[in-house]
């Protein structure tokens, strides 16, 4: 009897030592070692082969290694006007996406914070099914609507407000707008999911110590929301800087952004090391350094 | 053994000085005059109505659901009555939204900023009233001072114990210098010994600063302990308003007999009266009892005699007068180290609950397990409830 109940404890041991390795072993096959393939060939030539790249290591006889290392596709990112202005653009197309999204995105979370329960309970649900739908095909159904013979521009001519059918597509403004609604369920649900954690007695405090509703708002219910408003941000950021598909589909395709030029790069170009190299420069020094940022802003709870 | 000279006298302070709500003249402070609330169809306070006097350190008892922390949130504005209306100072206040009432509230869980320090904590009330800087540095050093907090200005809640957290809340709602604090059960999150040391703390700085203080709880030594005056809430109701000692005492109902302290109840008939006691028989007891005569109970009237188990005495003989006397056998004792409780078996059945000081420390007690004792108490310990 004792003897099964110890094995018994022995497999428990076991499967916890397995399902504590999970997440290791899922990040070293998923995250590393792909991004290692792509720092790897980042450090190639471009050739015309299969694969399109050169190799690091070449043994030419049984004596010699020669290791060549290019670093010559980093040094383009940074001094090409080319790149220089794909980066300016992407950062600022993100930061204007980010600020945005943010502000609708809170507001729309403290909206439904304040809802009765049952309405709130039909647009939490409405918002997840967003969620749940494709992105791409959400951008296709905006774009149908969108469009030249789009529901809005024919419900407009119809109701006579414009005699022709205004372009909304290929437009920078369409790029923003596509981008916003994309992300918004991105800050809605953690800042609303954070919001109903917040115990209302906070709120009663603050309007007992003299604070208006609004008051309460800015120096209460913002600086508790601080932490999931960093994390919402940082979401935001992160998915738009290399955003391609929404540019491409609905918005200004000619803009030059990350995705735009690591597209032309890898497909059009066949210049895999290029293409790689502003994937590991993306990674490297702008998300990492905005992740350490807003770590470093959050408060430690 | 003990004070057998207490003379029935309900009207009587227990101080000589007349305290506010005996001054006819006076006018009281607060006035809540006939706060109803409904939830739906139910009712959550019926007609409450109260008159609280400046500098009072009122107390609303209760047991949880008696509809004492909402009164609570309606004097601070948190929750709207149905109808009725509070006077402060002479203004009514119903219509006041909660910012801008000159009422603060100490909440049951403190409600302190999780994200400030105790200092930011403390000057955040002040900081909207629009104070010059030197008052808002003054009032917020007073504070620490008086709640002994300095050294502990730069901690977060989180890093606070209960008690500190305690000072805190106390230290925040106070720097306001509000006309009237609401605390809501503002010792139940402390365990039992930090508890009783801030029970007198508590009176010390209500006592210091002034503020009428209106306290909600359902533990009744805390009542009892800082009130000046005591209301006994129950179903939304008021059961009775009066001193801690007057509550005890003299108690107005079998209800509030049963919620403050242990007591001892018999239901009987009055059967006979002379100008000084009335005479109950009840199937419970054994003998006849003798109560003081207050012409409030006609004979014949159905009433409940009480007595609280402090005030019977207990002997082995048989003592000398045979007013209010029974014998009975000792069933359980339960040692509490200052006293004892007795639970005694009548000849009725019923069971008498007797408590005594335990006054000698060597002494072995003379009164064991299954000893035939006499029991025996003043007609003027008899208390007397026809509701």
């Amino acid at each position: 009897m004792q003897e099964r109940t110890e094995t018994k404890y022995r497999i428990d041991k076991c499967v916890e030592k397995i399902l504590f390795a999970l997440p290791s072993v899922f990040s070293i096959l998923f995250i590393i070692l792909p991004l290692s393939i792509i720092f790897y060939v980042s450090l190639c030539k471009a050739t015309i082969s299969s694969p399109p790249y050169t190799n690091i290591v070449d043994i030419t006889d049984s004596s010699t290694v020669k290791i060549t290392l290019n670093f010559g596709n980093y040094k383009k990112i940074i001094c090409d006007p080319y790149y220089i202005l794909s980066s300016l653009n992407s950062i600022f197309l993100s930061v204007i996406v980010t600020i945005f999204t943010v502000v609708i995105g809170l507001s729309m979370a403290y909206g439904l914070y304040k809802m009765q329960r049952v309405r709130k309970k039909i647009f939490v649900t409405l918002i997840y099914i967003s969620f749940w739908t494709s992105f791409l095909i959400r951008i296709y159904a905006w774009m149908s609507l969108l469009g030249k013979n789009g529901t809005i521009n024919n419900l407009l001519m119809a109701g006579g407000i414009i005699k022709h059918p205004i372009q909304f597509i290929g437009n920078i403004y369409t790029t923003y707008f596509g981008m916003i609604v994309c992300y918004l369920p991105f800050v809605i649900l953690p800042i609303h999911s954070r919001l109903e954690t917040i115990d209302k007695i906070y709120i009663e405090a603050s309007y007992d110590l003299g604070y208006t509703p609004t008051k309460t708002f800015w120096k209460v219910i913002i600086p508790l929301l601080r932490n999931a408003i960093i994390t919402s941000c940082f979401f935001v950021f992160s998915m738009s800087i290399g955003e391609f598909a929404i540019p491409e589909l609905l918005g200004d395709s000619s803009v030059l952004t990350f995705g735009k030029v690591l597209w032309n790069e890898f497909f059009t170009n066949l210049d895999w090391p290029m293409a790689c190299s502003i994937s590991i420069f993306v990674i490297v020094f702008i998300l990492l350094p905005v992740y350490l940022l807003q770590n470093k802003m959050k408060h430690k709870e | 053994m003990q004070n057998c000279d207490m003379r029935y006298e309900p009207n009587k302070s227990q101080t000589s000085t007349i305290e506010a709500w005996q001054d006819v003249s006076a006018t009281p402070y607060i006035q809540v005059r006939n706060i109803t609330k409904t939830y739906g169809k139910s009712f959550i306070l019926k007609n409450i109505s109260l008159q609280i006097y400046k500098g009072e350190f009122f107390s609303l008892l209760g047991e949880s659901g008696c509809g004492k922390s909402t009164l609570l949130r309606i004097i601070s504005g948190l929750d709207t009555p149905t109808g009725g209306e509070i006077l402060v100072d002479g203004t009514d206040i119903v219509k006041i939204p909660p910012h801008k009432r000159q009422v603060n509230m100490m909440f049951q869980s403190y409600a302190l900023f999780p994200h400030m320090t105790v200092q930011d904590n403390i000057i955040f009330g002040l900081k909207n009233d629009k104070l010059p800087q030197k008052e808002i540095d003054d009032r917020v050093k007073e504070m620490l001072q008086l709640m002994k907090l300095n050294g502990l200005e730069d901690r977060l809640p989180s890093q606070l114990s209960g008690g500190q957290k305690q000072r805190v809340a106390l230290a925040r709602s106070l720097a306001k210098r509000p006309k009237l604090l609401l605390l809501d059960e503002p010792l139940a999150a402390l365990d039992q010994k930090l508890r009783e040391r801030t029970q007198f703390e508590l009176v010390n700085i209500q006592e210091k600063v002034g503020i009428t203080f209106i306290s909600v709880t359902h533990n009744q030594e805390e009542a009892m302990t800082m009130s000046t005056r005591i209301a006994i809430m129950c179903d939304g109701q008021i059961k009775q308003i009066g001193t801690p000692r007057n509550i005890y005492e003299f108690p107005n109902s079998t209800y509030v007999a049963k919620f403050i302290g242990d007591i001892n109840l018999f239901d009987g008939i009055v059967v006979d009266q002379d100008e000084e006691h009335i005479i109950i028989e009840s199937e419970e007891l054994d003998c006849t009892c003798y109560a003081v005569n207050t012409d409030q109970t006609p004979v014949g009237s159905r009433v409940t005699c009480a007595i609280r188990p402090e005030k019977i005495m207990l002997s082995k003989e048989k003592p000398h007068y045979n007013q209010n006397c029974m014998h009975g056998i000792i069933r359980e004792i339960a040692y509490l180290g200052d006293i004892s409780i007795y639970h005694i078996s009548i000849e009725t059945g019923k069971i008498i609950k007797v408590s005594l000081p335990n006054l000698l420390r060597l002494s072995k007690n003379n009164i064991v397990w299954d000893d035939s004792v006499y029991l025996f108490w003043r007609p003027e310990n008899s208390i007397i409830l026809t509701s």
